[in-house]
C-alpha cells in the first residue's frame, strides 16, 4: 500500500467513536476500511449521495447489530456535511498542487504531505470533508489526493480535533426503548456447557481402540471390536427462580435462562418457580401453576448443583428478619441435599445494604452473587465445586 | 492482494436478480476476501444467490456444503474412514491398512482450499449445527488452511507422495481464494466473532412489483412457454395483497418469492386468469401453494370467512 495507513477524518473519527462505545472492531476492520475506500467503495459514480454511500460502507463493514447501525447513522447525522464551496476550494488547491508537482518531476515519487497553507480551510470544519471526489481525478487512485490532505492533519495533537458524539442522543428514534438482554441466550448456553462432570455411562457404543487391539493380540483374530460407554456429561442442575412481582424486570432473563437450559447438554436440568421464598411446593411454570412437592424435586436432584435466582427483598428495599431467618433455615435444608448452591441476586450489590438480601448474604453459607457475565462464570465455578 | 473476480452486478443471471445494495455488499466481500453471511426470510433466494454469483462471474458449479445438526467443522474438511481401515486390517496380507493416509479423503471445503481456484463455496444453513460449529469454522475460513489431525506426522511425506496433500493442507502459493457464502435461518444465534469476521447481507422480500414480475419472468422463461405479461402483472398484484394480509394476521411463514414463482406457474398451467383470483376468497389449492403451515391456512381462511360475513 503506497499511501499512509489512516482513514479520512470522517471515518477515522467514526472508527474511534465505535471503539469508544465498545463495538468490538479491530485493526483488521480498519485496514479493510482503507482497502474498500481505495477500491472506490463509499463513493457514488455520479458524485451525488456520496455521504449515503459512505454510511452504507461503514455500516456494512463495522456494524453487526441494530444498535451499531443506529450509532453509525447518528454519527453521520451529527457531523454536518461539507459545504460545496469548501469542497470546491479544496479541489482547486489540489489541482493547483498537482499542476505544481507536474512542473517539478523530482518530487513525484515522494509522498510529501500537502503544505500547511492548503489545510487551513478544510481543518476549519472538523471531519467535515468527504474522503475522495471521483469527479476530480477519475483515472487516478481515487483515495490518494484528498486522503493525503486528511492524513497530515488527523494525527494526534496536530490540530484537527476528532469529533465525538454527544453523550445524550438527539431526540428521535433513540428514545424508542429497545429491549436488551442482560445476557444473551447464546452466552447462557455457552455457560451451561462449562458446567461439566464427564463420566462414561449408558450403552456401549463407542469404539475402544485400546481394548480392541488388546483383544486382537490375545486371540490372534478379531471377532468384534470392543466398545465402551460414551463419555457424557453427568452434571445436573436445578434452578429455583423467584417469580414474585418484584422480579418482574428480570422475567425476560428467567425465560432465556429456561430456554437455554436444553442446549446446555446437562444430564438433567429443571427450573422450579416460587414466590418470594420456596415453601412446601415448587411450581413448574412461571405463573405458579403445576405445583410439585419441594421434597420430591430435591430427592430427584440430590447431589446436583442448585442455582437460586431471587432479589431476596432487595428490589423493594425491605428488611424482613423473619423472611431472612426462614430463608436461612431453608438454605440449611437445601444444603443437605445439594452441596453446591449459588444465589444470584439480579439487583446490584450496592442495593443489598439494609435489606433482607444483606442479612441472607451475611448469615448463610450460600454465596450470593450479583447477576452479570463475570459473576455467572464465578457461579458456574462454584457449582463445579471450586469454592 | 489482487483478485481475479469481475464485478457482480446482480442483473445478469438467467434466473436471479439481486438488488444493487446486495450486489455492492457481495462485491465488497469479494474484494476484501471475507466470507459473506446471508440471512433473510425463507424462500427469498439465500441459497440461490451463490448460484447466481457463480453464473454471472462464470465460475462454474457452486461447491455446496450442506450443514447438518450433527456436523462438525472437521466434517467439511476431510473424512477418515476408520471403519474401513479396521475391516482391511482383518486381512493380514493387506499392507494398505498399515497406514492411515489411504483412508483419508478431502471433503468439498477441504478440496476447495487445496485447489485454490476461483469459485464459489456455499456453506448452507450454518445455524443448523451446534453452537460451537461456526467458531470452529472461523479459523479455517480466516486462514484458508487446516491440519488433518487424524494423520500422524510420520505419514506426512508418504501422504504427500501418494495423495498430493500432507498433514497441513493449504492452497497453492499463487492460488486464489474462492468466494465464501454462508446462509443462516437464524435458528440459533451465531457467535459474535463469527459475525464480525463475515460481511452481512439481509435478503428481504422485494417490495417493488416490477422487480417481482421480472423475477417471475426470469425464473419461468426457460420452463414455461408463452407466459403472458398480463398474467404475471395481475398475479404479482394479488400476491402482494395476499402477503400484506398474511403480514397483518402475523402468520408464521409469509409467502415469499419461491411461492410466487410456483403459484404463477400453476396459474399458467391451469389456464386461470389473474382477475378471477380474489385475495379475500382464496381457493383451497391456492392456499395450499402459498402457505406452508396448517395453522396459517386456518387463520387466513377464518379471516376471509369473517370478512365475507358467512
Amino acid at each position: 500500500m503506497t499511501h499512509p495507513p489512516a482513514l479520512p477524518p470522517l471515518l477515522h473519527g467514526l472508527f474511534r467513536e465505535l471503539v469508544a462505545q465498545g463495538v468490538p472492531i479491530g485493526t483488521r476492520d480498519y485496514l479493510d476500511g482503507l482497502r474498500a475506500l481505495a477500491a472506490g467503495y463509499g463513493s457514488s459514480p455520479d458524485g451525488q449521495g456520496e455521504r449515503q454511500a459512505l454510511v452504507r460502507l461503514a455500516q456494512t463493514l463495522w456494524a453487526r447489530s441494530d444498535e451499531e447501525h443506529r450509532l453509525i447513522a447518528r454519527w453521520f447525522a451529527h457531523i454536518p456535511a461539507t459545504p460545496a464551496d469548501l469542497l470546491a476550494a479544496v479541489d482547486a488547491t489540489l489541482a493547483h498542487l498537482d499542476a505544481a508537482r507536474a512542473d517539478t518531476p523530482g518530487t513525484v515519487g515522494t509522498a510529501t504531505p500537502a503544505p500547511p497553507t492548503s489545510i487551513g480551510s478544510p481543518a476549519a470544519a472538523p471531519g467535515g470533508h468527504t474522503p475522495d471526489n471521483p469527479a476530480m481525478a477519475p483515472g487516478d487512485d481515487p483515495a490518494t489526493p484528498r486522503a493525503r490532505i486528511s492524513f497530515s492533519s488527523v494525527q494526534e495533537g496536530t490540530g484537527l480535533p476528532v469529533p465525538r458524539l454527544p453523550l445524550s442522543p438527539a431526540l428521535g428514534e433513540d428514545y424508542v426503548l429497545h429491549p436488551q438482554a442482560l445476557i444473551k441466550p447464546r452466552d447462557l448456553t455457552v455457560l451451561w456447557r462449562r458446567y461439566r462432570r464427564g463420566t462414561r455411562g449408558g450403552p456401549r457404543t463407542e469404539l475402544d481402540i485400546d481394548a480392541t487391539v488388546e483383544e486382537r493380540c490375545r486371540r490372534g483374530l478379531l471377532l468384534r471390536p470392543a466398545c465402551r460407554p460414551r463419555r457424557s456429561n453427568a452434571a445436573r442442575l436445578l434452578i429455583l427462580a423467584d417469580t414474585s412481582p418484584s422480579m418482574d424486570p428480570w422475567r425476560p432473563f428467567l425465560v432465556s435462562l429456561t430456554e437455554s437450559l436444553p442446549f446446555g447438554r446437562l444430564a438433567r436440568a429443571e427450573t422450579g418457580y416460587f414466590s418470594n421464598l420456596p415453601r412446601r411446593q415448587l411450581y413448574a411454570r412461571p405463573d405458579l401453576r403445576d405445583p410439585q412437592p419441594l421434597g420430591d424435586v430435591l430427592r430427584r436432584f440430590n447431589g446436583a448443583g442448585l442455582l437460586i435466582v431471587s432479589d431476596a427483598g432487595s428490589a423493594r428495599g425491605y428488611l424482613n428478619r423473619r423472611r431472612a431467618n426462614q430463608t436461612a433455615d431453608l438454605l440449611d435444608e437445601l444444603l443437605t441435599h445439594c452441596p453446591a448452591i449459588v444465589w444470584l441476586n439480579p439487583m446490584p450489590r450496592a442495593r443489598w445494604a439494609g435489606t433482607t438480601a444483606e442479612l441472607i448474604a451475611a448469615n448463610t453459607r450460600v454465596p450470593m452473587l450479583p447477576l452479570d457475565a463475570t459473576h455467572l462464570l464465578r457461579a458456574i465455578d462454584i457449582l463445579r465445586g471450586n469454592k | 492482494m489482487p483478485h481475479p473476480y469481475a464485478t457482480y452486478t446482480g442483473q445478469q443471471s438467467a434466473g436471479y436478480i439481486a438488488s444493487p445494495q446486495t450486489a455492492e455488499i457481495v462485491n465488497l466481500a469479494i474484494h476484501l476476501g471475507r466470507p459473506l453471511l446471508v440471512e433473510g426470510e425463507a424462500g427469498c433466494g439465500k441459497t440461490r444467490l451463490a448460484g447466481a454469483i457463480a453464473e454471472e462471474l462464470g465460475l462454474g458449479e457452486v461447491i455446496a456444503v450442506t450443514v447438518k445438526s450433527t456436523s462438525q467443522a472437521k466434517d467439511l474438511l476431510y473424512r477418515f474412514d476408520a471403519l474401513r481401515r479396521l475391516q482391511d486390517a482383518q486381512d493380514r496380507t493387506n499392507t494398505r491398512a498399515h497406514h492411515i493416509h489411504p483412508y483419508i479423503s478431502l471433503e468439498p471445503l477441504g478440496r476447495a482450499i487445496r485447489q485454490g481456484r476461483p469459485g464459489v463455496v456455499l456453506i448452507d444453513e450454518v445455524d443448523k449445527a451446534d453452537i460451537d460449529f461456526p467458531n470452529d469454522l472461523l479459523d479455517v475460513l480466516d486462514r484458508f488452511e487446516f491440519d488433518i489431525e487424524d494423520l500422524p506426522a510420520d505419514e506426512n511425506a508418504a501422504c504427500m507422495d501418494e495423495r498430493g496433500f500432507g498433514r497441513h493442507v493449504s492452497g497453492p502459493p499463487e492460488g486464489t481464494r474462492p468466494i465464501v457464502l454462508i446462509t443462516s435461518n437464524r435458528e440459533k444465534q451465531l457467535p459474535e466473532p463469527f459475525l464480525r469476521r463475515c460481511l452481512y447481507v439481509q435478503l428481504d422480500f422485494p417490495s417493488d412489483p416490477a422487480m417481482l414480475a421480472e423475477i417471475v419472468r426470469r425464473n419461468l422463461a426457460t420452463r414455461v412457454d408463452a407466459l403472458s405479461d398480463t398474467l404475471i402483472a395481475g398475479a404479482v398484484a394479488r400476491f402482494c395483497e395476499i402477503r400484506q394480509r398474511a403480514h397483518d394476521l402475523k402468520l408464521q411463514k409469509l409467502p415469499a418469492t419461491s411461492e410466487l414463482v410456483d403459484w404463477v406457474r400453476v396459474l399458467h398451467w391451469k389456464g386461470r386468469r389473474a382477475e378471477d383470483i380474489r385475495p379475500d376468497d382464496l381457493a383451497a389449492s391456492d392456499q395450499a401453494l402459498l402457505f406452508k403451515i396448517r395453522d396459517d391456512i386456518r387463520r387466513y381462511s377464518a379471516r376471509t370467512t369473517d370478512e365475507a360475513g358467512r
